[in-house]
């Protein structure tokens, strides 16, 4: 890191880290919608598929009542599982820290071009972090995102396209 | 608590690892996109400077 730079090097850093985890949130509600949609396929195909079907799979009770059993189970631990909850909260997030990208987008035309000092450049990228934090604390509830390295790897690809196209001078 | 806490800070070992990854939202990643170039930050006010002193 050059030591000239330095306070403009991090707030460079902190805004990749915003796009990062923007285009993870987003990656990661991608991943959960799809998760959601495919379960709901499944109930009401096998809630309103078992009268049509009834007279195919009459000589494969045992597979139907099987699949019926399966889709009970579902249908009653759905609401348990993390998948609705985790939407809420990204789809949310996606919006605010949208918007706390911009921000950070906004002040780097102030960092990067020398009106401000290194101690405001500073104080810009600890106010990014507590903004970030804070937006977490508002949406968030008790809960994980377990990492995934595919969205990972998804994010951190996005995100380079994105600094590439824009950025690269 | 304390236990959760303590999971957090060591290295993970290979029972804690799904603990640990729990414990967190957001993973940090080294991205690979050097800084434009820029002008430098704009030097302290030398009123400022005095002010400091005093």
């Amino acid at each position: 890191m050059n030591e000239q730079n330095r306070y403009q090097e991090r707030f460079w850093k902190e805004m990749i880290q915003i796009k990062f985890k923007l285009n993870y949130i987003d990656e990661y509600y991608n991943e959960s919608e799809k998760i959601d949609r495919y379960m709901n396929i499944f109930l009401a195909v096998t809630t309103n598929g078992s009268i049509c079907s009834w007279v195919i799979w009459n000589k494969l009770q045992i597979i139907w009542g099987g699949i019926i059993a399966v889709s009970q189970f579902v249908n009653a631990i759905k609401s348990y599982l993390p998948y609705s909850t985790r939407k809420k909260y990204l789809f949310q997030m996606s919006k605010d820290v949208q918007s706390l990208f911009l921000l950070a987008e906004k002040k780097w035309y102030d960092v990067a071009e020398g009106p401000l000092t290194e101690n405001e450049i500073h104080n810009l990228t600890i106010e990014l972090r507590e903004k970030f934090l804070a937006l977490d604390n508002k949406n968030s509830v008790e809960f994980s995102l377990p990492e995934k390295q595919k969205i990972m790897d998804k994010a951190t690809k996005d995100t380079e396209t994105y600094f590439n196209n824009f950025y690269k001078g | 608590m304390a236990d959760q806490k303590k999971i957090i800070t060591e290295t993970p070992k290979k029972g804690n690892l799904s603990k640990f990854i729990e414990e967190r939202k957001f993973p940090t990643v080294t991205i690979n996109v050097s800084m434009p170039k820029v002008k430098p930050p704009k030097e302290k006010e030398q009123g400022t400077e005095k002010e400091n002193k005093n």
